[in-house]
C-alpha cells in the first residue's frame, strides 16, 4: 500500500512536471503560427505537408535500410552465391563456380563419417540441456527474484553478471576456477587430481555448465521483467485464496509470461546450428571432438590460416543449416501457438 | 525529484565519458611515439607512420631501430623546413594480421607496417595496388649510383637466405613482403639446472647407462660427435633422452612442461626429429613437389607396428601425399607416444590443461627454478624469452633475470647412433612480414625508404636479433657489443640459424601447389592426422590424442597419410580437391 502511495505521488508530480513541458512548447508553437499568419503566409496545402512529413520519414529510416541492404541482405546474398564456389588463388582466379559441389562433400561427410555427426549430438545436447536444464532454472530465479524473496538482489546481480563482463574474461575465470584453483584447493585437503579439462570425460559435463551458468543473465532480465507486469490484483487475489508459491508458480505466473518464454524458445531453435558454446573462448582451436559444435566448426573453417580456402564450404553449411532450420522453427512457433494459453491482461 | 534530475546528468555524463576515453593517448591505447620523449614532434622532423602488430617478439626491436635510426639522420632535410625524422606508432593486435590488415589498406595512414607472416602470392594477386614493389630497394648496393645512404656491398636480396629468397621473391623480382624474423619450434633446456643438479652425460655413458656429471667439459660428444661443442653433456640418441627424462623424474627434476591451451608449440618442438631424421633434400622435397628430389625413407606400418619399406618415389602435386610415409614421420611418432607412456613421471600435469596459455607455461617454466621441483624443458617456439620479458623482469631482483638465466636449445636426438655426427637438419618458418605502403606522398618518400634501407641493415639486424630473440633469415654478425647484452637463450638461437653445421628447411615453397593451398601446406601438413580408421575426425596434436583416447603411434602415423587421402563415400579426398584447384588454371 505504501508503495502504492509513493508512487502515486510521484507520478502526479511527474506529470505537472510534463504538462509544464508540454505547454511550454505549445506556447512557442502558437506564437510561431501567429506570427506567420500576420505576415500573411499561404496556408500550407495538406498534399505539401505530407509530402515533407515524407520526406522527413524517409530521411530517417534511409540509412538503417541501407545498412539492412547492404550489410543483411547483400552479406547474405554473397553467402549463398559462395556455397556454390571454390576458392583457387593462383594466376589471378580467386574463385570459381563449381556447382554442387559443397554440398555433395557436406552430405558425403556426413553420411559416411564420424565427425559431422559427433557434431550434429553435441549441437543438440547443447540446446536440449539448456532448454532442459537452463530454462527451468532460469524461470525459478527469476521467480524467485519477482517475489522478492531472501536475497533477491544478490541473485539478481549476480546472475547477471557474466552478461555484462566479457565472455572472453569469463572463460578465463573459468577455466582458472576449475583447473588452477579447483586442484590447488583439493590438493589442501590432501586430494591430487589432474586438471580436470584436460579429461577428455570430464570435458562436456565442464562446458555445459559453463554455458548454463552464461545464459541466466539475459534469461532472467526478460523473464523477471515478465513477471513485473502481472496484475498485482492477480497476485493478491491468489495469495488471499491461500495459493502456494509452486502453485502460483505453475498455473498464474508461466501462463502469464508464456508469451515472453514462446519468443525465447524460438529464438533458441534457430541458434542450434550456429552456438559455438563457448568453445572457442575456452579452448582456442583445441577443442576436442568430444565437445565440438557446428558452430564452432564453422567458425574454425574460416579461422583456418591467412586464406579464404574454406570460406566457400563454410557457406554451404550455413545455407543446409537455414533449410534445416526454417521449417522446424516454423513448427516450433506453430506448437507453440498452439499450446498457448492466450491469456490477455 | 531534484535529486532524481541530479542523479541523471551525473550518469549521463558518465556515459558520455566512457565513449569517449577511446580518445586518449592519441586515440590509440599502446601508442608509443618514438623519437621523442614527451611524445611530441618538437622538432618538426619528417613524419614516419609504422603500424605494429604488438605480438609475441614484442616491441623492442623496432624501438631501437627506429631511435638509432632517428639519430642518425638527425640532421637530414628530408623536407623543406625540417629535419631528421619523428615516428609515430600505432602497436595493436586488433585488425592487425592477414586479411584485416590488408583489407584495410586502401584508407590505411601508415607508411611501414609490421605485421604476421602474410602469404607473398596473397599480397601479389590481390593487394599489389597497395603495397609497395620493393624491388629495388632489396637490390640496391652501396656501389650503385645514387645508392641509398643505407645500402650495402651486397644487397638485401643477396644476404636473404635462398629458401626465404625463393619463397618472397616473384619470378620477375618483384617484393612486395620482406620476412622479419626466423621462426623455429625447439625443445628448450636449463643450462644452470643441469649444472646444479649434476644432470649432463658423462662420457661412457650408452643408450642403457647413464652416467651423470654437473660438469660440461666431461659430457659426452654430443649428436655432432665432437668434443668441446654446444652439445656436450647432452642426449645423443632417443634412447639417452629417455633414461635422462627417467633419470630427472626421479631425482626432483620435472622433464618437461607445455602450454595446455596451445599444445602445437609443443608438438611443433618436436617435430624437429622428423627434419633433422630425413635431411635438408628428404625434408624440403615434401614442400618443392617437382618431381626431382626422390623420397628414399618411405615405409608402411601395420597397426601391429610391422614396418615395410617402400619404392622410392618422386613427388609431385598429384602423389605428395606419399610425403606422410617418411620414416622420419614414425620415428616422431614413436618419440612422442614415449613422452605419452610416461607423462606421469616426465610431463608436468598442467601441460593437459587449456587453463595454461603460453604464457602461463612460460611462467610455469622460469619460476620453477625456486620450487623444489624444477623444470628442466619447454616445448615452444624461440620467440619465447622475449615474450616472457615481464615474467623475467620480475625475478631479476633474484638474478632471475633475462640476461641472467641460462636457457638454451636443445639439441635434436638421433634415431640411433649411427646417425652421430652426420649434422643435424631443423625445420624454420617465418615468424612476421614487413612492408610498406604504396603511394608514400613523394616528400615523405625518401626518409621511408632510408628507414627501410637501414631496418634491413646487418647493423639493425643484429640489434633486432637481440631484442626479438630470434635470428632474421639474412648473413649478418652481430657485434660484440650486441652480442655481450645478449641472453644466453638468444646467443644461443643465433648460433643454430647461422651455423654452417646446421641446415635449415624452410617449411614452405613457391609454387601453383602450395599457393593454392597455402593454408593447408603453412598449417596442417604434416602434422594433422585422421588417427582412427573408424572415423573421420583429424587431430593437431598427438599428445593430446595419445593421452585422451589412447592412439598408437602406427595410428598416429598412418592417420598422417589417412588425412590427405580419405574419401567419404564418393567425395573428393582432400588432397584431390587440392589438385583440383590447380589442374584446370
Amino acid at each position: 500500500m505504501k508503495r502504492q502511495k509513493n508512487s502515486g505521488d510521484v507520478q502526479t508530480k511527474f506529470e505537472l512536471f510534463l504538462s509544464r513541458i508540454s505547454d511550454y512548447f505549445y506556447n512557442i508553437s502558437v506564437k510561431l503560427h501567429s506570427k506567420k499568419k500576420n505576415k500573411g503566409e499561404k496556408t500550407v496545402s495538406m498534399a505539401s505537408n505530407r509530402k515533407k512529413q515524407l520526406v522527413f520519414y524517409f530521411s530517417l529510416v534511409a540509412l538503417p535500410i541501407i545498412h539492412y541492404l547492404i550489410f543483411y541482405v547483400g552479406v547474405n546474398i554473397n553467402s549463398i552465391l559462395l556455397a556454390f564456389k571454390e576458392y583457387v588463388g593462383v594466376n589471378g582466379v580467386v574463385y570459381r563456380p563449381v556447382g554442387f559441389a559443397n554440398f555433395e562433400r557436406f552430405f558425403q561427410e556426413f553420411f559416411h563419417g564420424q565427425m559431422l555427426k559427433q557434431m550434429l549430438v553435441n549441437s543438440l545436447t547443447f540446446y536440449f540441456v539448456g532448454l532442459i536444464v537452463g530454462l527451468p532454472l532460469a524461470l525459478f530465479f527469476s521467480f524467485y527474484i519477482y517475489k522478492k524473496y531472501f536475497l533477491s538482489e544478490f541473485f539478481r546481480v549476480v546472475l547477471f553478471f557474466p552478461s555484462i563482463i566479457s565472455s572472453v574474461v569469463t572463460a578465463f575465470m573459468y577455466l582458472f576456477m576449475v583447473d588452477v584453483g579447483l586442484v590447488e584447493i583439493m590438493a589442501k585437503f590432501g586430494v591430487e587430481m589432474l586438471p580436470p579439462l584436460g579429461e577428455p570425460e570430464m570435458r562436456m559435463p565442464a562446458v555445459l555448465f559453463y554455458n548454463v551458468m552464461m545464459s541466466f543473465g539475459t534469461n532472467i532480465i526478460m523473464y523477471s521483467s515478465a513477471m513485473t507486469r502481472i496484475p498485482v490484483s492477480v497476485v493478491e487475489y491468489a495469495a488471499i485464496d491461500g495459493v502456494k508459491p509452486f502453485k502460483e508458480f505453475v498455473s498464474i505466473t508461466i501462463p502469464l509470461i508464456f508469451d515472453t518464454m514462446s519468443t525465447f524458445l524460438i529464438v533458441g531453435v534457430t541458434g542450434i546450428f550456429t552456438n559455438q558454446a563457448h568453445l572457442y573462448a575456452l579452448f582456442a582451436k583445441s577443442a576436442g571432438i568430444e565437445v565440438q559444435t557446428f558452430g564452432y566448426y564453422t567458425f574454425l573453417l574460416t579461422n583456418l590460416g591467412v586464406t579464404e580456402i574454406e570460406f566457400p564450404y563454410a557457406a554451404t553449411l550455413g545455407i543446409i543449416f537455414t533449410l534445416i532450420l526454417v521449417p522446424l522453427t516454423m513448427f516450433v512457433r506453430w506448437l507453440l501457438a498452439k499450446i498457448n494459453p492466450d491469456v490477455q491482461y | 525529484m531534484k535529486k532524481i534530475k541530479i542523479l541523471s546528468i551525473v550518469l549521463a555524463l558518465l556515459v558520455g565519458a566512457s565513449a569517449l576515453t577511446g580518445c586518449v593517448n592519441n586515440g590509440g591505447p599502446n601508442n608509443y611515439t618514438g623519437g621523442n620523449i614527451a611524445g611530441k614532434n618538437e622538432s618538426n622532423a619528417t613524419v614516419i607512420k609504422v603500424h605494429n602488430y604488438d605480438c609475441g617478439y614484442g616491441r623492442g626491436y623496432i624501438e631501437q631501430t627506429t631511435k638509432a635510426f632517428a639519430e642518425l639522420v638527425k640532421d637530414v632535410p628530408y623536407e623543406e623546413g625540417k629535419t631528421g625524422v619523428f615516428f609515430e606508432f600505432l602497436h595493436t593486435q586488433t585488425n592487425s594480421t592477414g586479411t584485416w590488415l590488408l583489407d584495410s589498406l586502401e584508407n590505411n595512414e601508415y607508411d611501414v607496417f609490421f605485421t604476421n607472416t602474410l602469404d607473398p602470392s596473397l599480397v601479389k594477386t590481390t593487394y599489389s595496388n597497395y603495397v609497395r614493389d620493393v624491388k629495388d630497394l632489396v637490390t640496391m648496393k652501396s656501389t650503385d649510383e645514387g645508392a641509398n645512404r643505407f645500402a650495402e656491398e651486397k644487397s638485401i636480396m643477396e644476404r636473404m637466405y635462398s629458401d626465404w629468397a625463393n619463397f618472397y621473391q616473384e619470378p620477375n623480382g618483384s617484393l612486395y613482403v620482406l620476412p622479419l624474423f626466423t621462426s623455429v619450434a625447439m625443445p628448450i633446456y636449463d643450462v644452470a639446472l643441469c649444472e646444479d643438479k649434476g644432470l649432463y652425460i658423462a662420457e661412457g655413458s650408452t643408450d642403457t647407462n647413464l652416467i651423470l656429471t654437473n660438469d660440461k667439459s666431461e659430457g659426452c660428444l654430443g649428436v655432432d660427435g665432437i668434443k668441446g661443442t654446444e652439445d656436450d653433456g647432452l642426449p645423443e640418441t632417443y634412447a639417452q633422452f629417455y633414461l635422462w627424462c627417467d633419470y630427472m623424474s626421479t631425482n626432483g627434476v620435472t622433464p618437461m612442461i607445455w602450454s595446455g591451451q596451445f599444445p602445437g608449440m609443443n608438438n611443433n618442438a618436436w617435430q624437429q626429429l622428423w627434419a633433422d631424421f630425413e635431411g635438408y633434400e628428404q625434408a624440403k622435397a615434401t614442400y618443392t613437389f617437382d618431381g626431382k628430389t626422390p623420397l628414399t625413407n618411405l615405409i608402411s606400418v601395420t597397426d601391429a607396428g610391422v614396418v615395410t619399406e617402400l619404392d622410392d618415389v618422386a613427388i609431385t602435386p598429384e602423389n605428395g601425399y606419399m610425403a606422410m610415409k617418411q620414416k622420419g614421420r614414425y620415428l616422431n611418432a614413436q618419440f612422442l607416444r614415449k613422452i605419452n607412456d610416461n607423462r606421469g613421471k616426465w610431463v608436468d600435469d598442467r601441460s593437459y590443461s587449456p587453463a595454461v596459455s603460453h604464457t602461463m607455461a612460460q611462467d610455469y617454466y622460469i619460476s620453477s627454478t625456486y620450487t623444489r621441483k624444477p623444470i628442466m624443458m619447454l616445448g615452444e617456439w624461440c620467440y619465447w624469452e622475449a615474450e616472457a620479458t615481464g615474467t623475467f623482469n620480475d625475478y631479476a631482483g633474484r638474478k632471475g633475470g633475462k640476461t641472467d638465466r641460462t636457457f638454451a636449445t636443445l639439441p635434436i636426438p638421433k634415431a640411433d647412433r649411427s646417425l652421430i655426427g652426420t649434422g643435424t637438419t631443423l625445420k624454420v618458418g617465418t615468424g612476421g612480414t614487413m612492408f610498406l605502403k604504396n603511394g608514400i606522398d613523394q616528400n615523405r618518400l625518401q626518409a621511408v625508404e632510408d628507414f627501410f634501407m637501414y631496418f634491413n641493415s646487418s647493423a639493425a639486424m643484429g640489434v633486432q636479433n637481440k631484442e626479438g630473440a630470434q635470428p632474421r633469415p639474412f648473413d649478418y654478425e652481430i657485434s660484440q657489443e650486441v652480442s655481450d647484452s645478449m641472453s644466453n637463450f638468444a646467443k644461443d638461437v643465433y648460433r643454430i640459424l647461422h651455423s654452417e653445421e646446421i641446415d635449415l628447411v624452410y617449411a614452405n615453397d613457391r609454387n601453383d601447389f602450395t599457393t593454392a593451398n597455402y593454408d593447408y601446406i603453412s598449417g596442417e601438413w604434416g602434422i594433422s592426422s585422421k588417427y582412427s580408421k573408424s572415423s573421420d575426425v583429424t587431430d593437431l596434436y598427438p599428445l593430446k590424442v595419445m593421452k585422451d583416447y589412447n592412439v598408437t603411434a602406427e595410428a598416429w602415423f598412418n592417420g598422417l597419410y589417412d588425412k590427405w587421402t580419405y574419401r567419404a563415400g564418393t567425395a573428393k579426398s582432400l588432397w584431390e580437391q587440392m589438385v583440383a584447384r590447380i589442374s584446370s588454371n
